[in-house]
């Protein structure tokens, strides 16, 4: 190699070395790093919030990092935990406890609110709607969304297998299996559509659904507390045989069929005729992403035990939270200010503010659904706070999967999990 | 001489038959059968990946189908899943990480590489010993105490976290020390003779003379660094940070009802490799010769 | 030291040793410093967000009688046994069949190496898509009488698809090591077993495979130690399910220490699969003889 060749390619290694010297940023600029997990309309109407936002805080970018929901805590989590976490972020409430018990949280800067007391800002909301953000009296999350999940009926596949979609409409879960039955589709012996598809694969979600299906049929996952494991045998072996029965004896849902993909994509696709993971954020995504099905779908109440208390399903949430370690604290409270109070916007995507009188705005009263989803969150409990949220939910889809996938014994798959809950307790 | 020429002349070896006549039908048939099973091999091979090309052309609801009308190809998928992420910032990362580590790794590796063949020094054997042990660490091992060492020195979530611990590898060094073993010793005597100082004798001498090995460990390294996932999914959070790999593996995870739009991007992924690969195969193969069985 | 005073061959000794510091520095900081580390570390109960707390070996008594470690140690186990032992005499076979080969060699060479250099992540996303309901891999299956498996959503058959996808992938790899370690057996030995009136399969068994042994005990090493570290098929195809059975070791010490925050018991994970590593690799050296690296 000739001499100016070496200096040539040392040159290209100093420069690309250089690279890594992080350039001088302009002063006055400061950046809020915002980490929210993926969903389309709240995505696009956050990317239009913002750039209003910036445009009417001179000096302040938001810079927005968008994460799939399943992985969001633990990217979180570890960045957090590594001392590179954002100015503020956007997370599901099940993970409040680990995250203000390690530190991480900032509480809300009530100048910015304007509210002279936690609880003046606490009157604000609808009762018990920030209860689980608060801590030993303060409030470290603004709610961004309140959600549980309806179940959805494509009335097409009811009016093609000679059903009403009113009328044939299944009240309880005993109704799913029997009209599950004439709604899926075979070929030779293998499902090809699905009468009710069930959420497969994401820890949090068997958590939520499997705690309400415990729940109405009459026990618990946890104490209230959180700090005891229940799982009564008796009724969860009832809410457990029926998720195995849908899969091995009524036969109307496949885990194969849809690979991956969640519920309610599959029945965007028209791959299912009934589905309950989705709440009302779901109807802007049907009408986007899935043109053909969106105006077949129909929302009715979240099927119950027959004869079973009237439990709707869990309630779960969303908060903005800002880094306790983070250096722009007041802008980025500023910044969820700014967002909080553009509720009517969200609400337009069915994405629902617990705002004391949020149900009055016309926006409310002019979404679909809007009574059924208000009367199913009055119904619904919070989904179990323990401070090892992940590990429980896997815990339980592990248990669900056992004993569909693996067709293990019922009452075996609940005794495993009863004690791995004990660790995750500990 | 070329293997196919060599071959050629052996084929007509006692491996493949004996005596004339129905031996040579014997000799027929059995090349049959090896042509037939070495092309059911290249099928099982390339199918997949022409199908990969195929399903990026289609619209989303023929992912499925068997047919596929050329004409209808749908360039516009490719644009599409472009624009859904930066799939640019991603290459330019994977390409800085993986161009820094495979430099690094060639010099120490060569440095290294150099002083255990060349040189007779005290504790030498031991400290290649502990050099060939760290081929046998299994990464997760190490991978949870390298996170708490960034999380310490604030490498989390920067270049530097994503570079510097693998950097080396006892693999480079072993490597070039396979190699600059074979290199005769005269070339070494006779530069220093000729009054070089021992860092000119290994840039002046060793590496041109080892041209080969580097290269080829060269582009082993890059090929490895640039398909890594698990280390940039510990240390990178930051949208700006993410390589190729995490940025495919995000890409998959929220599109995954989109199978023609996630082919796209694999196959947008693929080419620049195969455009490597069709240029330095050669050197490619050599690479791995070299790491497996020379000893 | 005074380095002028010494005499010349201890200076080439030095400058030999300096050459290699850089190196062992590296070594030092970034591989056996974290050892030690994670040694340490396993005998703590550390979240990450709190400080470590010392509970000496109470992580290692927790594994042997946590299921899904162990679990994961039999799937692991399942996975390595299934790749290595497809993969090997697999390519062993086509390297034979190849050898010989004397048109399109170099196409098929090529073509066999191609997946290699293709990204795991690409080859698992497009297996992913494969292996669907409706995918390719079904449809061929089809045509051929087979009714569609639940490739991804059975326990059995995701454990097979794991094996299949990385036996596709590294399949050339071995091709062309065997390649070359059959080329460096001199064709003398075959062709005078062949005029002893030997057939062509026990010149392939009695001459060859034993002549092939250093390269085959190597090679199976190497593959053992590299298909333990799999992690990406496993993270992108399946995240470990259905019900675990892709759950292997990696994947769960990474849930285990980044998802679960549980950073002792996942370093406890690491040294015993290390310590299985270290205890298969001996085994296997002392079974079938040594290879000489130096």
């Amino acid at each position: 190699m000739g001499a100016k060749r070496e200096v040539g390619l040392w040159l290209v290694v100093l420069i690309l070395l250089l690279g890594t010297i992080p350039v001088a940023r302009g002063q006055q600029q400061i950046t809020l790093s915002y980490w929210h997990h993926i969903h389309k309309p709240a995505n696009d109407l956050e990317a239009r919030l913002i750039t209003e936002f910036e445009s009417r805080s001179p000096g302040v970018r938001v810079q927005v990092t968008l994460i799939e929901d399943a992985d969001l805590n633990t990217k979180l989590l570890t960045a957090m935990a590594g001392g590179a976490g954002p100015d503020i972020f956007n997370l599901f409430d099940g993970f409040f406890t680990s995250y203000v018990t390690s530190g991480f949280l900032a509480p809300v800067d009530l100048q910015v609110f304007q509210a002279p007391s936690y609880g003046d800002l606490t009157s604000r909301w609808l009762r018990g709607s920030l209860s689980g953000y608060t801590n030993r009296g303060k409030i470290y999350g603004i709610p961004s969304e309140l959600s549980s999940y309806g179940f959805w009926i494509n009335a097409k596949h009811f009016q093609e297998s000679g059903l009403n979609a009113d009328k044939d409409a299944p009240r309880t879960w005993e109704d799913v299996a029997r009209v599950g039955q004439k709604l899926a589709r075979f070929k030779g012996n293998t499902l090809v559509r699905k009468g009710y598809a069930q959420s497969w694969r994401f820890p949090v979600r068997y958590l939520i659904i499997f705690d309400a299906m415990l729940r109405q049929a009459g026990g618990q996952i946890f104490n209230a507390e959180g700090t005891q494991v229940l799982l009564p045998s008796q009724p969860t072996r009832k809410a457990l045989q029926t998720w195995v029965d849908f899969v091995r004896r009524s036969r109307i849902d496949d885990p194969a069929l849809g690979g991956g993909k969640r519920a309610e994509e599959e029945f965007g696709a028209g791959l299912a005729s009934m589905m309950g993971s989705a709440g009302s954020w779901f109807l802007p995504l049907l009408k986007e992403q899935y043109p053909s099905v969106a105006p077949d779908a129909r929302v009715i109440p979240y099927p119950r035990f027959r004869g079973g208390p009237d439990i709707a399903s869990d309630v779960y949430g969303y908060a903005w939270m800002v880094n306790a370690h983070g250096a722009n604290q007041k802008a980025a409270w500023r910044f969820a200010e700014f967002m909080s109070s553009h509720q009517r916007d969200y609400i337009n995507i069915g994405i629902f503010h617990p705002r004391l009188g949020w149900f009055d705005t016309p926006e409310a009263k002019n979404y679909p659904y809007f009574q059924l989803w208000v009367s199913e969150l009055s119904k619904g409990s919070y989904t179990p706070r323990v401070v090892r949220l992940e590990e429980a939910a896997a815990v339980i889809g592990r248990m669900i999967e056992r004993a569909s996938i693996d067709g293990a014994d019922v009452a075996k798959s609940i005794d495993e999990a009863r004690q791995e809950l004990q660790k995750v307790l500990r | 001489m070329r293997p196919e020429a060599l071959g050629r002349m052996r084929a007509r070896s006692p491996m493949e038959g004996g005596s004339a006549g129905s031996s040579r039908r014997r000799w027929f048939s059995l090349e049959v059968l090896r042509y037939a099973a070495l092309s059911w091999g290249a099928i099982v091979v390339l199918l997949p990946l022409l199908w990969m090309v195929v399903t990026s052309l289609k619209p989303i609801s023929a992912v499925f189908s068997t047919t596929w009308d050329p004409k209808e190809a749908e360039w516009a998928n490719y644009l599409r899943a472009l624009r859904a992420a930066p799939f640019g910032r991603y290459f330019a990362n994977s390409i800085f990480v993986a161009g820094s580590v495979t430099v690094t790794q060639v010099l120490l590796g060569a440095m290294a590489g150099y002083g255990f063949a060349k040189f007779r020094f005290r504790a030498r054997s031991q400290l290649f010993l502990a050099v060939l042990t760290t081929m046998m660490i299994p990464f997760q091992v190490i991978m949870l105490p390298l996170y708490t060492m960034m999380r310490w020195l604030g490498w989390l979530d920067s270049f530097q976290g994503l570079i510097v611990p693998g950097a080396l590898t006892g693999f480079g060094v072993f490597v070039m020390r396979q190699f600059i073993s074979t290199i005769p010793d005269e070339y070494v005597d006779a530069a220093r003779v000729d009054g070089a100082g021992e860092w000119r004798v290994f840039w002046n001498v060793i590496l041109p003379l080892s041209k080969n090995g580097l290269v080829a460990l060269a582009i082993l390294t890059f090929l490895a660094s640039w398909d890594n996932l698990l280390w940039p999914l510990i240390v990178v959070s930051r949208d700006e940070l993410r390589t190729i790999p995490l940025g495919l593996a995000l890409f998959e995870s929220s599109y995954f009802t989109q199978y023609n739009y996630q082919m796209a991007v694999a196959v947008m992924a693929t080419i620049p490799v195969l455009v490597v690969y069709l240029i330095l195969r050669p050197h490619i193969i050599r690479g791995v010769i070299l790491s497996g069985v020379k000893g | 030291m005074d380095l002028l005073r010494l005499r010349y061959p201890q200076r080439i000794a030095l400058a030999g040793l300096l050459f290699t510091l850089p190196a062992i520095i590296f070594f030092a900081i970034f591989f056996f410093y974290p050892m030690v580390q994670a040694f340490f570390m396993s005998l703590t109960d550390w979240s990450l967000l709190r400080p470590p707390r010392f509970v000496g070996l109470a992580n290692y008594a927790g594994l042997f009688s946590d299921a899904v470690f162990r679990r994961s140690v039999a799937v692991t186990a399942l996975y390595v046994a299934g790749v290595c032992g497809g993969a090997i005499p697999g390519a062993l076979i086509f390297a034979v069949l190849l050898r010989s080969a004397h048109r399109l060699h170099a196409f098929f060479e090529a073509a066999y190496f191609l997946p290699t250099v293709v990204s795991l992540v690409v080859v698992s996303i497009l297996w992913k898509f494969l292996l669907q309901r409706l995918g390719l891999v079904n449809l061929i299956l089809g045509g051929l009488g087979v009714e569609p498996l639940a490739w991804l959503a059975s326990s059995s058959w995701s454990q097979l698809a794991m094996i299949i996808v990385t036996v596709w992938r590294f399949f050339g790899y071995f091709v062309v090591l065997f390649l070359s370690g059959l080329a460096g057996i001199p064709r003398e030995y075959e062709e005078a077993a062949a005029i002893d009136g030997a057939a062509p399969l026990q010149v392939f068994v009695k001459v060859t495979l034993p002549l092939l042994g250093p390269v085959l005990l190597l090679t199976l090493v190497v593959g053992v130690i590299n298909a333990v570290q799999m992690f990406v098929p496993q993270y992108v195809v399946t995240r470990g399910g259905p019900a675990d059975s892709t759950r292997v070791l990696v994947l769960l010490i990474y849930e285990t220490a980044f998802r679960y925050l549980r950073m002792g018991e996942a370093a406890a994970m690491s040294i015993v699969l290390l310590q299985l590593l270290v205890l298969f690799t001996i085994a296997q050296f002392r079974l079938f003889g040594r290879v000489e690296p130096l």
